[in-house]
């Protein structure tokens, strides 16, 4: 079944975008990340324009964060006081990202950046992931089980000014570290069409040392916040935001991540952490290759773009 | 079915055409004038048809040609060059065609360049090498052709530009009919229809149809929205996503 899709400017078969929503959303499920890093390439692999795949991906995380968030929030795993500090930031960030990433359609570099910007943050945080899932898979193999360390903040973060009380967190730290790591995640959300999870997560654990229990919750309630501020302005800066694309896809993603998440909980973490690894360098791989690789045509045409 | 009624119609019109002691003239018309996108649209295929009037009256051994010209709405394009730089293929090098027209279908009895001189098909655009393609910035005539091809090329492979000999049959030197195919990426706006009958190198007559493809209905309705009102339409679309997720979440739940 066909069918039009109005900002994109093409048609595509209905159950093929609601499939493509069902499957990311079944990884997505299955290994608790967002999906906006696999959902964006697939839209560009599958002929949508990088920079409706981008807009329109935004939008699509703002709805799968709010689900994930209340359910978070139900057993009070997010940190409203952190979260707010990283939205201060990731408002900031994502407004110049915004206006960064139409400058660079402007002048026919948007595409390129795109890929670029997923080739170096999926290669390097999926490498990372690998050799940590490997190491600790043959670390749970070997007889003797070290405890695992305790990671303490290096000295120059506790000298930064402006220190704030996140109850939640039990942390006492400076406002201007989450102000920066939102800024960033802010920034890649704008240009790449995630959520940012995957640098937030991390972020939240190694640098901010915030509690386990409320990582997630607290990183998928300020994402809400950020691509819903990052949807507004795609939508007035480059009108590229589809919203019936957006609409299909996430009603595809509710019901694979309903049977993904079934799915992980019969595997182990760490055979988990592998598995997304592996993807994760599969779409970098995926991506790198049309960079390096010679274009049928080297001549490309586009509308001209204000 | 419509398409042979179609023609059944044109054929009845025949009688109609003047008493042959003018010279030969056209008529034609086109299977539809509004195409409306919509959102089951996956491109269309249109109909030209027409008859040639009075095809004696230059004598009966005279050579008749027709060539149609189909073209959309012009559209400011830029042509990018890529070329690798430190290993990956990057865009350099552009050029800025200020009027190319979003869509361009040709078709004609006999090759181009074999149905008049040069001049005619400059001065009416029959055919990519006549089309009248203005850029801004200063380029070498090689430069430009280069890239002009490009153009042409990168339109051909999205199906939004088409050249077909042959693709004009005449029956009976006096019926005519082509297909115009409309891929799903169209640009919406005014298209028109032309259709050139040549004698022996010389533009005899010539005839022009309007078509109109324009988004409709919930498509047109979102497309404008989204282009006007694209403060609104962003909120709205934060909007539904709120809630489609707190209905998603709560669904879930249960």
């Amino acid at each position: 079944m066909p069918i039009y899709l109005p900002i994109a400017e093409i048609s595509m078969n209905a159950f093929f975008i609601i499939g493509m929503g069902a499957t990311v959303g079944f990884l997505s499920g299955m290994f608790g990340v967002g999906g906006g890093f696999l959902m964006t390439p697939l839209l560009i692999f599958s002929g949508v324009p990088p920079a409706v795949a981008v807009a329109t991906e935004s939008n699509e995380i703002t709805a799968a964060s709010v689900s994930g968030a209340l359910a978070h929030w139900r057993r009070g795993g997010v940190d409203i006081k952190m979260g707010t500090v990283l939205i201060a930031g990731g408002a900031v960030g994502s407004v110049i990202g915004a206006f960064t990433f139409k400058a660079l359609r402007a002048i026919g570099q948007v595409d390129l950046i795109i890929a670029l910007a997923y080739v170096f943050f999926l290669g390097s945080i999926g490498a990372i992931m690998l050799w940590e899932s490997l190491r600790s898979i043959r670390r749970s193999r070997a007889v003797a089980q070290p405890p695992p360390q305790k990671r303490d903040h290096s000295g120059w973060i506790h000298r930064l000014p402006f220190k704030m009380r996140f109850r939640r967190s039990r942390l006492y730290i400076s406002a201007l570290l989450p102000l920066a790591i939102g800024a960033v995640v802010g920034f890649l959300a704008a240009i790449m069409g995630v959520g940012g999870g995957f640098i937030m997560v991390p972020a939240m654990i190694y640098i901010l040392g915030m509690p386990t229990n409320v990582v997630v919750g607290t990183s998928l309630f300020q994402i809400i916040f950020v691509t819903a501020t990052v949807t507004f302005l795609h939508s007035v800066n480059t009108q590229t935001v589809d919203v019936i694309l957006a609409v299909m896809l996430l009603f595809g993603a509710v019901i694979g991540a309903q049977m993904g998440a079934r799915v992980g909980l019969k595997l182990k973490a760490e055979q988990l952490r592998a598995l997304l690894a592996l993807l994760v360098l599969g779409v970098c791989g995926r991506m790198a290759y049309g960079l390096f690789l010679r274009p049928s045509d080297i001549y490309s045409i586009s509308p001209v773009f204000g | 079915m419509k398409r042979l009624a179609l023609i059944a119609a044109a054929m009845l019109a025949l009688p109609l055409a003047p008493p042959g002691t003018q010279a030969a003239g056209l008529v034609s018309d086109i299977s539809e004038r509004q195409i409306e996108i919509r959102y089951s649209f996956a491109g269309a295929d249109l109909l030209l048809f027409g008859a040639i009037q009075a095809p004696e009256a230059d004598g009966p051994d005279a050579e008749l040609d027709i060539a149609v010209v189909v073209r959309g709405p012009d559209l400011p394009t830029v042509v990018r060059r890529k070329e690798r730089v430190a290993g990956i293929w990057v865009n350099t090098d552009s050029m800025l065609f200020v009027n190319a027209p979003g869509y361009y279908a040709v078709a004609s009895t006999r090759p181009i360049a074999e149905l008049a001189g040069r001049d005619i098909l400059d001065a009416n655009e029959i055919g990519f090498d006549h089309l009248q393609l203005a850029i801004t910035q200063r380029a070498t005539p090689e430069e430009n052709n280069i890239f002009r091809e490009a153009l042409v090329r990168n339109k051909l492979r999205d199906g939004l530009y088409s050249s077909s000999v042959g693709g004009v049959q005449i029956r009976d030197a006096a019926l005519f009919r082509t297909d115009v195919i409309l891929p799903a990426n169209v640009p919406v706006g005014d298209y028109r229809a032309e259709v050139y009958l040549f004698k022996d190198g010389a533009l005899l007559s010539r005839h022009a149809s309007e078509i109109n493809v324009d988004k409709s209905g919930f498509e047109r309705w979102v497309y404008t929205f989204a282009q006007e009102y694209s403060a609104l339409y962003g909120l709205t679309a934060v909007l539904i996503a709120l809630i489609s997720g707190w209905i998603a979440g709560t669904v879930a739940r249960h």
